[in-house]
């Protein structure tokens, strides 16, 4: 059997164009992608939007208690922050916590030594740590107090001939030197490999389905043996195709991660962000694209092998769900910074990727630890395809008549020693 | 005394988003007597199915009546379906049942009293040559024994009036032609039959009265010798075209 | 309802899920195991993490012309390291004291931290070079923006002449990141210290923090606080449990059916519709009800093995109450999720297709469940008439125990209502003919052409809605509120309708609606412009009371759009016509043609509207722009034209631009103006429609 390139090749572009007429497939591979992140980003925004209107409108209702002529330029100051709302209660405690009033300010008098500054006084706050609003009142209420305390101290020392610098001694300031492209790939390297990981898997899932198990509920599985061309060549258009999909739904989610990821980590994330910059360094964009494309092989394969043990679609998605979760279980746990791209990672299939794509976005290049992802990627590419040429031997496998699951199959044809039945073809 | 079935100014309208109103059936009338087998002889598309979809109440009429065994298809829709029993091809069987629990799950839940379930179960796997799969499950079966399992739960609740819609499309002759034979006996047993189909030498063989249907409307309805006599025709398929081309 | 029937075909259900070993075992088995699997991998990962920091020694370097005296400070630093009182949480406590570092003493501190041979470096300033630095800071900010953030008054600021230690450090570096944090607390502790030394010194009578000493206590149990942190996200939680659960046999047991033809089996038999529908219901409850459980039961596993650990103070108190009250709660949640499910699954022709219209529903009903993280949202409010978001509110109560009988009761009511309507809904789906006989084919896909449109229209806006969205976010050049207006205008709105038009070989004059309109109706068109703006703002207003907007945010909104150095002429022509026109073209034009027939008249101004709306992204202007889309669809559906929802749209904006620039307050007139205005607003229509010239090819209304 030899593949006949112009047989792939029409085979390829006839799968593509049906796919690409079916609507699950077309939504997970290219809208999915593209689409995502515009949606989430409008969802956080308008989130936020609709909290911040919420919590901004609120004024913290507070009931002051025992304040004196002493504590009046304090009181002063809370009356006319806009931001309070002074309340007389008759039952403080008990209005906090029905929830119409959210703090109450008792002034207490100084104990110890302090007692001996005057002016000073001692401050109760009570309030309901289980009430956002309650909560909330609380952090007013505690800034004015510190300012109110930095404002005292600065005249108490003052009269003991100390200027507020030298009260203040020194200042500290951080400066974060790297550069916005910086903090921006910085960011992506975290994000990029889960998101791009799971739009393969998921851009492949569906075709592979859908080419395998799928053929076989629509029955064409059998029209497409009788064709005049060998097998290899049908599967390998198959393949191609899934693969093709795979690596156009990763390719799109990262062109979209970096059109978008800027607005929707900016709500999340603070001002700051907003003058990251989420450019890619244009040199590693080949080498992205190159592991990407091996990436899609890769997860390709696995799907289709274990779909096409499936009879039906639904039994299709049940197969390779346990694959799908043994790609993403790796990725999950790689979400934290300051990981170190060792020879031991990048023998692991999909983490080696997912390191690869981290560094690369920074511009980081670990050429012998990229040599041996790739060459570990390719093996896996090549084991699977070994595997499921040998899987394609057995006749009953190729009439779908054979009714057992992939484990089945391994264990009863694939591990040496053991009796071939099934009549290879 | 009035017909298991009767049908009057029956008529069905489905509404497409681009081509607006279709109707698919225009009031059609007929009726069915006891005991004889009627045959709905029809070419695809000229409303078979959907006329026996509304005799079997899955689909409500736009307009017109139709009553089964005294009972109004629109007003008394689950006493007509606990009087009849329902083939088609589209009718499919829960592939995870095995044989026996799918007759038992339809006589069950089609009313069969309940002391007489296990024994009519009984009789019917032995009827239909059931018994040596009778505990696999249905997706393990081959196509002709789907169809015997598929036949015994129509009659699984023992109905007076059976619909059969194209009961032999996709079958091979020998299962067709066993089909046939079912379809006889049932009538032997007494029971009124409907039956749908566009194949002339199965309604020629099979049917009491045959009703001509075309483009929604019955063109024709009649025994086969009557139709014979009005046309002169001498076989079904030139009856048949007859009537088509005379519209 | 027959209660037998019910009863056999809930068993029939249950016995073919139990039969059906794959999906068990991924939507049972494998996420039993997945859990902690997740839990342990991500635990360990951050452990490691923790430890590598803590073992590194942070190598920085010490610069500027004050270097000597920072580097006191940092060896005092090393001396206090382990006495300093740790702010905040006292889990981070170890961190300062096992904090390793040393100095590297260099010429060139910035090349090394970013050759990486150092994790940070400090800078230190004399007072005078630190406020030469400020006012040179100050000043380019000012060349930047005009309208510059205001300064937190409340912040804590330099005073002038005071020494400055910069701490420069690489925050794209894990490692630098973490010494930069750490040195950071370590020299503002010094601080502390050093000033209480000083002001003693001075003899200052007392502790500095012994002024204005502020005592806190909190009402609530810990028991509450807790609460309050569960209840907010329980709902969330179990509502998606019981969605993906409930997922496994819903997707199959209708659209599943469907697909395999044994519903049609199933509708021939002597069960009624209703009884299906109920024993589905009850198997898609039973099996939501079962995994949650068994996820539930798998948590509280891992909870008791300590696989997860809870916060120190975390304490849970259910009283029986409480968990009677939330079994109320909840209880309709469970039937609502699975009437929804049923209902997808009814509406789907095949199992794919179900599957296809979950993820959307799902995401719709999650945002619902997520409403009792919103701050200060009582259940004594609107949302008791939300269904699933009051139970999500009700709930966070209940959690702190606070029982609200009346609205917990309505609640309740909203809910077994919901259910009860969407269970009824999905009866009456079984009886849709369009879903039982689906093979005919699409009859569109043949033709193509102007029903091929109909079928793509909204997915050429939903693209649209995302290009708009991805451009005004990422090109610089359109950052200014004029620029992407015009780019919106022109590409989005006049640019896609003419490429649609071409691609789908429409009638252009069709497609854009470009017809006469009957003299009179004209006369009822231009009475509803000044009416319908103000009743417009009435419905913003009205929204408002649900969805407080923020006074900035709109501030922040008139700014851009009205700004101060714009030729009048401009103004009128960028806010009025040119969206009248190009709006109107994209909306009213190619928008409506291809809905027309995919709903009926009402629907149609509905959906014309809302998407009208949705392109205004922000949400305070959704609810306003999405009613005044309808009114324009409604007035083109009248009319059968275009033209008057251009004026009547050019007019509205107009209008709102005047009242902008005159400082006129429509938003805060009385509301029996707005009321008036309603009046008015209905006596216009009345003439459009008393002279109505409809929209060709409608679908005909519901009979």
């Amino acid at each position: 059997m030899t593949i006949r390139l112009s047989d792939v090749r029409i085979l390829y572009l006839n799968e593509l164009r049906s796919a690409l007429r079916e609507r699950s497939i077309v939504m997970n591979s290219i809208f999915l992608p593209i689409f995502l992140y515009p949606v989430l980003l409008w969802l956080v925004y308008t989130g936020m939007s609709f909290v911040a209107g919420q919590t901004e409108g609120f004024a913290s209702r507070v009931a002051l208690l025992a304040f004196s002529n002493e504590q009046r330029v304090f009181k002063i100051d809370l009356e006319r922050d806009p931001r309070l709302e002074v309340k007389t209660s008759n039952d403080p405690l008990a209005d906090i916590r029905n929830g119409d009033l959210d703090l109450m300010v008792e002034i207490l008098p100084p104990a110890g030594e302090a007692a001996r500054l005057t002016g000073n006084f001692r401050v109760r706050l009570t309030y309901d740590n289980s009430k956002d609003r309650s909560r909330m009142a609380r952090d007013r209420i505690a800034e004015r107090l510190r300012l109110y305390r930095d404002r005292y101290l600065e005249q108490e020392a003052g009269k003991l001939g100390l200027t507020p610098a030298q009260l203040q001694q020194f200042w500290v300031e951080t400066n974060n030197i790297a550069t916005e492209r910086q903090m921006g790939q910085f960011i992506l390297g975290l994000m990029i490999p889960i998101f791009l990981i799971i739009m393969v898997a998921v851009g492949s899932m569906h075709p592979a389905i859908d080419c395998t198990a799928g053929e076989r509920e629509k029955s064409t599985w059998e029209t497409l043996m009788t064709v005049a061309t060998s097998r290899v060549n049908i599967v390998a258009a198959k393949y191609l195709y899934v693969s093709t999909m795979a690596a156009v739904a990763g390719i799109l989610n990262l062109a979209a991660m970096m059109f978008s990821m800027k607005s929707v980590l900016a709500p999340l994330l603070g001002e700051r962000i907003s003058t990251f910059s989420f450019g890619i360094p244009l040199r590693s964009i080949p080498l992205i694209i190159a592991v990407t494309v091996l990436l899609a092989f890769f997860i390709s394969a696995g799907m289709m092998i274990l779909a096409s043990f499936a009879r039906t679609y639904k039994e299709g998605q049940a197969t390779v769900m346990p694959f799908y979760f043994a790609i993403m279980m790796p990725v999950m746990f790689l979400q934290v910074p300051g990981l170190e791209f060792t020879p031991a990672l990048a023998a692991i299939p999909v983490v080696n990727i997912c390191m690869v794509f981290r560094e690369a976005v920074a511009g980081v290049y670990h050429w012998p630890m990229i040599a041996i992802t790739l060459a570990v990627e390719t093996g896996c590419i090549f084991f699977s395809l070994w595997l499921a040429a040998t899987i394609l031997k057995y006749e009953d496998f190729i009439l779908g008549s054979y009714g057992g699951s992939f484990g089945k199959f391994f264990k009863e044809r694939l591990l040496p020693g053991r009796g071939k039945r099934g009549g290879r073809a | 005394m009035s017909e298991p079935v009767e049908v009057r100014g029956l008529a069905k309208t489905f509404y497409d988003e681009n081509r607006g109103e279709i109707q698919a059936v225009k009031a059609v009338d007929f009726e069915c007597r006891e005991g004889e087998i009627f045959g709905l002889l029809g070419a695809n598309g000229a409303g078979k199915t959907t006329t026996l979809r509304m005799l079997a109440t899955i689909l409500a009429p736009t307009a017109g009546s139709a009553t089964i065994l005294g009972h109004d298809v629109t007003a008394e829709p689950a006493a007509v379906r606990r009087k009849l029993g329902f083939f088609s091809a589209s009718t499919a069987l829960y592939p995870r049942l095995t044989a026996r629990e799918t007759i038992e799950f339809f006589a069950r839940i089609n009313q069969y009293p309940s002391d007489q379930v296990l024994k009519r179960v009984g009789y019917l796997v032995e009827r239909f040559g059931l018994a040596s799969y009778a505990d696999a499950r249905i997706e393990k079966l081959s196509t002709g024994m789907k169809q015997k399992v598929s036949i015994a739960r129509t009659v699984a609740h023992d109905p007076p009036l059976l619909i059969f819609d194209e009961p032999t499309v996709g079958l091979d002759v020998l299962n067709a032609l066993e089909m046939q034979e079912v379809i006889k006996e049932f009538r032997n047993q007494g029971k009124t039959i409907v039956f749908s189909t566009h194949i002339m030498s199965e309604a020629e063989k099979l049917c009491d009265r045959i009703a001509i249907i075309h483009g929604g409307r019955i063109l024709a309805c009649d025994t086969l010798e009557k139709l014979r006599q009005a046309t002169g025709a001498r076989y079904l398929e030139d009856i048949f075209v007859h009537y088509v081309k005379s519209l | 309802m027959n209660w037998r029937i019910v009863r056999l075909l809930l068993a029939n259900e249950l016995k073919m899920l139990v039969r059906d070993r794959r999906t068990v075992v991924v939507s049972i088995v494998l996420p039993v195991f997945i859990m902690p699997l997740m839990l342990l991998g991500t635990r360990f990962v951050q452990e490691r993490r923790a430890d590598s920091l803590r073992r590194v020694t942070y190598k920085y370097s010490i610069a500027g012309a004050e270097a000597k005296k920072a580097r006191a400070l940092v060896e005092k630093a090393r001396e206090i390291a382990s006495q300093l009182p740790e702010e905040g949480d006292g889990d981070r406590k170890s961190d300062l004291a096992d904090f390793k570092f040393e100095e590297v003493r260099t010429d060139d501190p910035e090349g090394d931290l970013k050759a990486k041979k150092i994790h940070f470096y400090l800078e230190a300033l004399s007072g005078e070079e630190a406020d030469a630095l400020a006012h040179e800071e100050a000043r380019k900010q000012q060349a930047e923006e005009q309208e510059g953030e205001r300064p937190d008054p409340l912040r804590p600021v330099r005073v002038a002449g005071v020494p400055l230690i910069r701490i420069h450090f690489q925050g794209d570096q894990d490692e630098s990141n973490a010494g930069r944090g750490r040195v950071q607390r370590l020299l503002a502790g010094v601080r502390r210290v050093r000033s209480e030394e000083i002001l003693r010194g001075r003899g200052f009578p007392a502790e500095p923090k012994q002024i204005v000493e502020v005592e806190s206590r909190s009402l609530a149990t810990p028991g509450q606080v807790s609460g309050s942190f569960v209840g907010r996200f329980l709902t969330f939680f179990l509502f998606m449990l019981m969605l993906s659960g409930g997922s496994v046999v819903a997707m199959d047991s209708i659209a599943g059916e469907k697909e395999r033809g044994s519903l049609e089996t199933l509708l021939t038999t002597a069960a009624r519709r209703a009884e299906i529908v109920a024993a589905k219901q009850l198997s898609i409850l039973a099996v939501a009800l079962g995994i949650t459980f068994i996820q539930v039961a798998n948590i509280l596993v891992y909870l008791t093995f300590k696989v997860i650990e809870l916060p120190k103070d975390f304490v849970i108190e259910i009283p029986p109450a409480a968990v009677l009250t939330l079994l109320l709660l909840y209880t309709p949640v469970a039937v609502l999720v699975a009437s929804v499910l049923l209902m997808v699954s009814a509406y789907a022709k095949t199992y794919k297709e179900a599957q296809f219209y979950f993820f959307p529903v799902n995401l719709v009903c999650l945002v619902f469940a997520l409403a009792s993280v919103l701050p200060g949202v009582s259940l004594r409010s609107a949302i008791a008439v939300v269904p699933l978001a009051n139970v999500s509110v009700a709930v966070r109560e209940v959690m702190v125990g606070k029982y609200d009988w009346p609205m917990i009761a309505l609640t309740f009511l909203v809910m077994a209502l919901t259910s009860f309507g969407i269970a009824r809904a999905s009866t009456r789906m079984l009886s849709k003919e369009r879903l039982i006989t689906a093979s005919e084919s699409d009859v569109a896909d043949l033709e193509g052409g102007a029903s091929l449109f109909s079928k793509h229209v909204l997915r050429w806006y939903a693209l649209l809605w995302a290009v708009m969205f991805a451009v005004a976010a990422n090109i610089p050049q359109l950052a200014t509120f004029r620029r992407q207006l015009l780019f919106n205008e022109i590409v989005i709105f006049l640019g896609a309708p003419a490429l649609m038009i071409w691609k789908y070989r429409l009638n252009w004059r069709d497609a854009l609606a470009l017809r006469g309109v009957n003299p009179m109706a004209w006369i009822g068109v231009l009475l509803s412009i000044p009416s319908g703006h103000l009743v417009g703002i009435g419905v913003f207003r009205l929204a408002n009371i649900f969805v407080p907007v923020s006074e900035r945010v709109l501030e922040q909104f008139s700014r851009s759009i009205l700004p101060g150095d714009v030729p009048l002429w401009q103004l009128f022509f960028f806010l009025s016509v040119l969206p009248a026109v190009c709006e109107e073209i994209g909306f009213r034009g190619t928008l409506l043609y291809g809905l027309r027939r995919k709903f009926r008249p009402a629907a149609l101004a509905l959906v014309v509207g809302t998407v009208f709306g949705l392109f205004h992204v922000a949400l305070f202007r959704i609810i306003p722009t999405g009613f005044l889309g309808v009114i324009l669809t409604a007035i083109a559906l009248l009319t059968g034209s275009i033209f008057p929802g251009m004026v009547v749209h050019a007019g509205n904006n107009a209008f709102g631009v005047w009242a902008g620039l005159q400082e006129f307050p429509l938003g805060r007139l009385d509301w029996w103006i707005y009321v008036a205005a309603g009046i008015v607003f209905a006596l216009s229509f009345y003439i459009v429609y008393r002279n109505r010239t409809p929209y060709p090819g409608l679908r005909a209304p519901r009979r």
